[in-house]
């Protein structure tokens, strides 16, 4: 019966396919998009810089001519 | 590959790779400037700065590292889907290159409104802080990947070693 072996074991392995780090990996993974997702609909949905732009997190690039004018910070 | 041009595109990938984590380094000290000052030009400038750090250092040498990995994944013994360590970098590596590209240019029509806003609607503006952090942290992860390389075959790399 051929049962080849690998010329090298790999320490990783330990008999099952996927190494134990990999699965770690993995659920720290989607643990942390799991967080953001969460993160991000708690709040408002805008996450970008341009949340803060006139319009929202739409993309534009109006400059604030037309817009109203800055307080006056006195 | 022949041993000289490993080397040498070795050496490129390095050079790109912490380039990378440099840039984004330097762009999140400017977006946490622009949220920490009150001086209108220091807020228009970080953004500017931004603006072109992201574009001109950031993208390049975030493009230049993914090819450059490819290359030396392909190129050499290690290849691009026998180790399971090679695939999260790729993969981790693919997630930072175009997140970056999308977020671009809500950067730069940023950039563009600071340069004429000023007052509150600057002071609005804040900076840009989770992009360059969790980017920062992919980065991180896959520089530990690289450097310590796990063990763990994939079941094509086990099919592989085997023949």
């Amino acid at each position: 019966m051929d049962t080849p072996q690998p010329t090298e074991p790999d320490p990783g392995d330990d008999g099952h396919p996927i190494p134990r780090w990999v699965k770690g990996f993995i659920i720290a993974a989607v643990a942390a998009v799991v967080l953001v997702v969460v993160v991000l609909a708690i709040g408002s949905g805008g996450h970008g810089p341009s949340r803060h732009l006139p319009g929202g997190d739409q993309k534009t690039t109006d400059t604030p001519e037309g817009h109203t004018p800055p307080v006056d910070h006195g | 590959m022949p041993p000289a041009l490993r080397k040498a595109a070795l050496a490129v990938h390095l050079t790109v790779s912490v380039g990378w984590i440099g840039g984004v380094v330097a762009y999140l000290a400017l977006g946490l400037w622009a949220v920490n000052t009150t001086d209108d030009q220091s807020i228009r400038a970080a953004w500017a700065a931004m603006d072109t750090i992201g574009w001109y250092a950031i993208v390049p040498l975030a493009s230049a590292a993914l090819g450059t990995g490819l290359l030396m994944a392909l190129g050499t013994r290690w290849g691009l889907f026998r180790h399971y360590w090679v695939i999260i970098s790729l993969i981790l590596t693919l997630i930072a290159l175009v997140v970056l590209l999308l977020h671009m240019p809500d950067v730069t029509a940023t950039a563009d409104f600071a340069a004429n806003a000023s007052g509150d609607q600057l002071a609005a503006l804040g900076g840009d802080l989770a992009h360059p952090a969790i980017g920062l942290a992919l980065l991180l992860v896959v520089q530990t990947l690289n450097l310590y390389k796990p063990k763990g075959l994939t079941h094509y790399g086990r099919r592989r070693q085997r023949q």
